[in-house]
């Protein structure tokens, strides 16, 4: 047996996933016979119970996207543990690259919470409207969440199940550090020009949300999104660990550095999740989504200020950058 | 707070209505509080084992003839000093030694020599508070929290007389006695200069148990590892990230298998659960019809459930983690510690260090929360859903 | 102008047995500040008509409009909406919360609707003095009579200003005293503007002193509609 499924943090995380597939998947069946009968139009009795499970539905999602977001730091501090056990791994980076599964396990993570965003927001406007006008769309959306937490359990099984403790793992440094020369930065930047348009695409951001350009919200949060992940691995992350050859996403998230990982990242993805939300929301119903560029809007600027933070007073206490 | 008025119906209701409520978390009390005894009692093992681990040195070197241990000669010590990197050498001196009376006790006989710089950084925080002159002068021996007061009982409240393995007394006066802090360690040791230690267990002068070394470089450690093997034919090799892997995995093993049987109470408690909150809320109906009547949605009845089975879950959850920490941590788990580390020994008194973190507290959280609300929310949905006709009937 | 306008409402219920009709195209007008008594036997539908009035009973088919609002596909969370804003209810078991205290009971149906304590407890001391039952308002709801009840019912009813108050059954469960006690109460609601409607078949009501218009319902239909002015 592998000893990697006796480690106490991935017995809880997985059984939670289970649980919550389990029971995601109740509401997915639901969901099936509600969209099989569904007329609003009628005034049948079917009708009003096909809208009295649709609450069903509903509350489901909610109850497990909320352990859904729970979970995803739980995860990460779970695999952060197993660098003990993982032969090389100094954090989390090591103990994810320690099979192919791993990484699109996470990437799948960050893309199903999007997903819970943006559904929890679009059945938000369905309720408060009078007629159920995104009633197709938000569940075949629904169902489109179970194939991918579907996906996500068979991942998450496959790869704890396919940690070998024995096959030493390449730790942060080799994994995200320039140690064959090459430059790992998109779009051929460097760090330099990679700053000029993280500050760029930082106020462009803010222009648009502020003036609700749901299109070019589309395309410019994403690109923005894009750049902020690269500029903190690769410039403030820098700044963080107060060396300047240790990039690493991962080992922000740890203790010595007091945990700030989690405040970057849940402030960038949440601020990304919701302005995408909002103008998904903004084209499909021609409604305002002021509200939620708003919160964007905060969420952006508190990550790009604790960045900012980091270097300002790096040069405010020993008057060079790294 | 946005919205008082339903806060404060939500808790006169909660209070009013209490009796429903107290089965289920007098049951979630009993479960939580077992789950986090036993989390709280193994993270604390596994923080002092790993502490333990932190100060031991980073190779031990021993020597082997026919799988077993045997005593190795001083002279390998030459050998070791030409590979390059190491920073301390040092030869260790220890074994058991079991008392010849009708309960017999063994300890852990420990040599040391307290001139040189200690390897092991816990015995060289010990001899830094140690008057190192006057523990040489003489028979002198520093003794584990146990063994102290087996001795007390058996009137060596100052000093104590072996029989050597060689057959002959040796009387050793009590210097000090180790604090208490590493208790799982240390409580059985007994420390004594080197050639005593040699002494007391029947060795040559020129033989040891076996040799420690530190190298500072941990890049070096593999490399290093085969350098070492290469010199000697029965040469055996311990490296101390091996031991941390080692202990890491065994409690792994004891924890995961107790969280797998818990599991099966889990589901067993889950079941309970949907029962109990198919039963209650059936008997809410009528005033759930009532509240629908009178312009509650669906969606206000569920945040009102909803909100119950939180504060129950909180409640429940908060008050058993403090009394878990309680029953651990000040009344030292009467009952579970036997368990844990068997009913023979000292270990009776062993003192568990607080360590409470996030992970363990989010864990006990994930592990009592997912099941509760995975049980309640068909019944809660299914109560929600009340028609408000059922006000009329 | 009218507040209530129903057009060919059907209501049907299905039983394992096949259906059965409780209501058969009903159509009818209520004007703003009218006082209408729905008359009929147990049984002939006049139940469920106030059911499908109130927004607690949905229509197998057919138009209501309600306050300018057609409710018969409304979702939950607007029907629930409505009903708490501009309907109130007295029902004939009065429904108190047993668990509640007179206060804590006339101020459920704001719950929902996000407002201070301050001002629910402000307007449940108007709503009592209307209802004569400030003297009991810290009681326990189970320590009332009848009569109490009901009034504390009334004050429930008119605790959001709903322009309509339905009543069902309201006199079935009262001695004569009390019951005289309600019409008044009824009177004063007229008074300042509520239109009313009583499901009934208590003769009190059209030997009272109340301008009132009778509808007759007799298996499943309208039978008669009339004015009894006085």
């Amino acid at each position: 047996m592998n000893t990697i499924l006796l480690n106490r943090g991935v017995i809880v995380y997985l059984s939670s996933e289970i649980v919550l597939w389990g029971i995601f998947a109740i509401a997915f069946v639901v969901m099936i016979s509600i969209l099989y009968g569904w007329d609003f139009d009628k005034y049948t009795q079917k009708q009003y119970i096909l809208q009295k499970r649709a609450w069903l539905t509903v509350t489901i999602l909610s109850f497990v996207s909320i352990f859904k977001f729970l979970l995803l730091p739980y995860f990460v501090y779970t695999i952060d543990t197993l660098k003990d056990i993982v032969p090389g791994a100094m954090c989390a980076a090591g103990v994810i690259s320690a099979n192919s599964y791993g990484l699109k396990l996470l990437l799948l993570k960050i893309l199903i919470l999007f997903g819970f965003t943006l559904w929890i927001i679009l059945n938000r406007y369905d309720l408060n409207a009078k007629n159920y006008p995104l009633f197709k769309i938000k569940s075949w959306f629904f169902i489109l969440l179970f194939v991918a937490l579907t996906v996500e359990l068979w991942l998450d099984i496959k790869y704890f199940l396919h940690i070998d403790i024995n096959i030493p793992v390449s730790c942060c440094s080799a994994l995200f550090g320039q140690l064959e020369g090459a430059n790992p930065l998109p779009f051929g930047l460097n760090t330099n020009t990679m700053l000029l348009l993280f500050y760029i695409l930082y106020m462009l951001s803010m222009l648009l949300l502020f003036s609700s350009e749901a299109w070019l919200i589309l395309i410019v949060i994403p690109l923005f999104g894009v750049i902020s992940y690269y500029s903190v691995v690769y410039f403030f992350g820098t700044y963080i660990y107060e060396l300047p050859t240790h990039k690493c996403p991962f080992c922000m998230l740890q203790k010595d550095y007091y945990y700030i990982g989690y405040l970057i990242w849940s402030s960038l993805f949440g601020a990304v999740y919701l302005s995408l939300s909002g103008a998904i929301l903004q084209l499909l119903t021609k409604s305002n989504s002021k509200n939620l560029y708003q919160w964007s809007m905060k969420l952006f600027t508190l990550f790009v200020a604790v960045c900012s933070l980091y270097i300002i007073t790096y040069y405010i206490r020993s008057g060079v950058l790294l | 707070m946005q919205n008082r008025l339903f806060l404060n119906y939500l808790l006169i209701s909660l209070l009013k209505e209490r009796s429903r409520h107290i089965g289920v978390v007098l049951l979630s009390l009993l479960l939580i509080f077992l789950l986090s005894s036993v989390l709280f009692i193994s993270t604390s093992i596994q923080t002092t084992i790993q502490n333990a681990i932190k100060s031991e040195p980073d190779f031990v070197i021993q020597r082997v003839k026919g799988g077993l241990m045997v005593p190795l000669p001083l002279s390998w010590i030459d050998d070791i000093e030409d590979i390059r990197g190491i920073s301390t050498i040092q030869p260790r001196v220890w074994g058991r030694y079991t008392t010849a009376s009708s309960e017999p006790e063994t300890m852990l006989i420990v040599g040391i020599d307290p001139l040189d710089p200690q390897s092991n950084r816990a015995f060289s925080k010990i001899m830094n508070q140690t008057d190192i002159k006057s523990f040489l002068d003489g028979n002198n021996m520093i003794v584990g929290s146990d063994i102290a007061k087996w001795m007390d009982m058996h009137y060596a409240k100052k000093s104590y007389r072996f029989l050597s393995l060689g057959g002959e007394f040796i009387s050793v006066n009590r210097f000090a006695t180790l604090p208490k802090s590493s208790n799982l360690i240390s409580g059985d040791m007994v420390i004594v200069p080197l050639e005593l230690a040699q002494k007391i267990l029947n060795y040559d002068t020129q033989n040891v148990t076996d040799i420690i070394l530190n190298v500072p470089n941990h890049a070096e450690w593999s490399n290093l590892k085969s350098k070492l093997e290469e010199l000697h034919y029965d040469i055996r090799v311990v490296s101390k990230q091996d031991s941390i892997k080692a202990y890491k995995q065994m409690f792994d093993y004891k924890g995961g298998f107790f969280l797998a049987l818990f599991m099966i109470v889990l589901l067993a408690f889950a079941m309970i659960l949907y029962q109990r909150y198919t039963q209650v809320l059936s008997t809410e109906k009528k005033q759930i019809g009532i509240l629908r009547a009178l312009g509650w949605s669906v969606q206000d009845v569920l945040r009102l459930k909803m909100y119950e089975t939180v504060i129950v879950i909180i409640f429940s959850y908060i008050l058993a983690v403090t009394l878990a920490y309680i029953y651990v941590f000040i009344a030292h788990a009467p009952l579970l510690q036997q368990i844990f580390l068997g009913t023979d020994g000292y270990s009776g008194n062993t003192e568990w260090i607080p360590v409470i973190n996030l992970p363990t507290l989010m864990s006990i959280l994930l592990l009592y929360a997912v099941p509760y609300f995975s049980a309640v929310i068909i019944p809660v949905w299914r109560i929600a859903v009340t028609d408000p006709k059922e006000a009329m009937l | 102008m009218n507040i209530i306008e129903l057009e060919k409402i059907n209501k049907e219920y299905y039983t394992k047995d096949g259906s059965f009709t409780a209501l058969k195209d009903i159509t009818f007008c209520i004007q703003e500040g009218e006082c209408v008594i729905l008359r009929g036997i147990s049984g002939s539908g006049k139940t469920t008509l106030l059911s499908i009035l109130a927004g607690l009973d949905r229509p197998t088919s057919g138009k209501i409009t309600v306050d300018g609002e057609d409710i018969a596909k409304l979702p939950d969370i607007h029907l629930s909406h409505f009903r708490g804003h501009h309907i109130g209810m007295v029902f004939q078991h009065y429904n108190l919360l047993e668990h509640l205290s007179v206060t804590e009971n006339i101020i459920t149906p704001l719950i929902p609707m996000k407002i201070t304590p301050q001002e629910a407890y402000k307007r449940a001391k108007e709503k009592m003095e209307i209802a004569n039952i400030s003297h009991k308002a810290d009681m326990d709801t189970n320590r009332l009579s009848g009569g109490e009840k009901q009034r504390v019912a009334i004050a429930r009813a008119l605790i959001a200003d709903p322009k309509i108050i339905l009543c069902d059954e309201p006199t079935a469960n009262l001695d004569r005293a009390n019951a005289k006690r309600f019409t008044d109460i009824i009177k004063k609601l007229i008074d300042i503007g509520k239109t009313v409607v009583i499901a009934t078949h208590d003769p009190l009501f059209w030997e009272s002193d109340l301008d009132i218009r009778i509808i007759d319902i007799e298996d499943a239909k309208i039978v008669a509609d009339s004015k009894v002015e006085v």
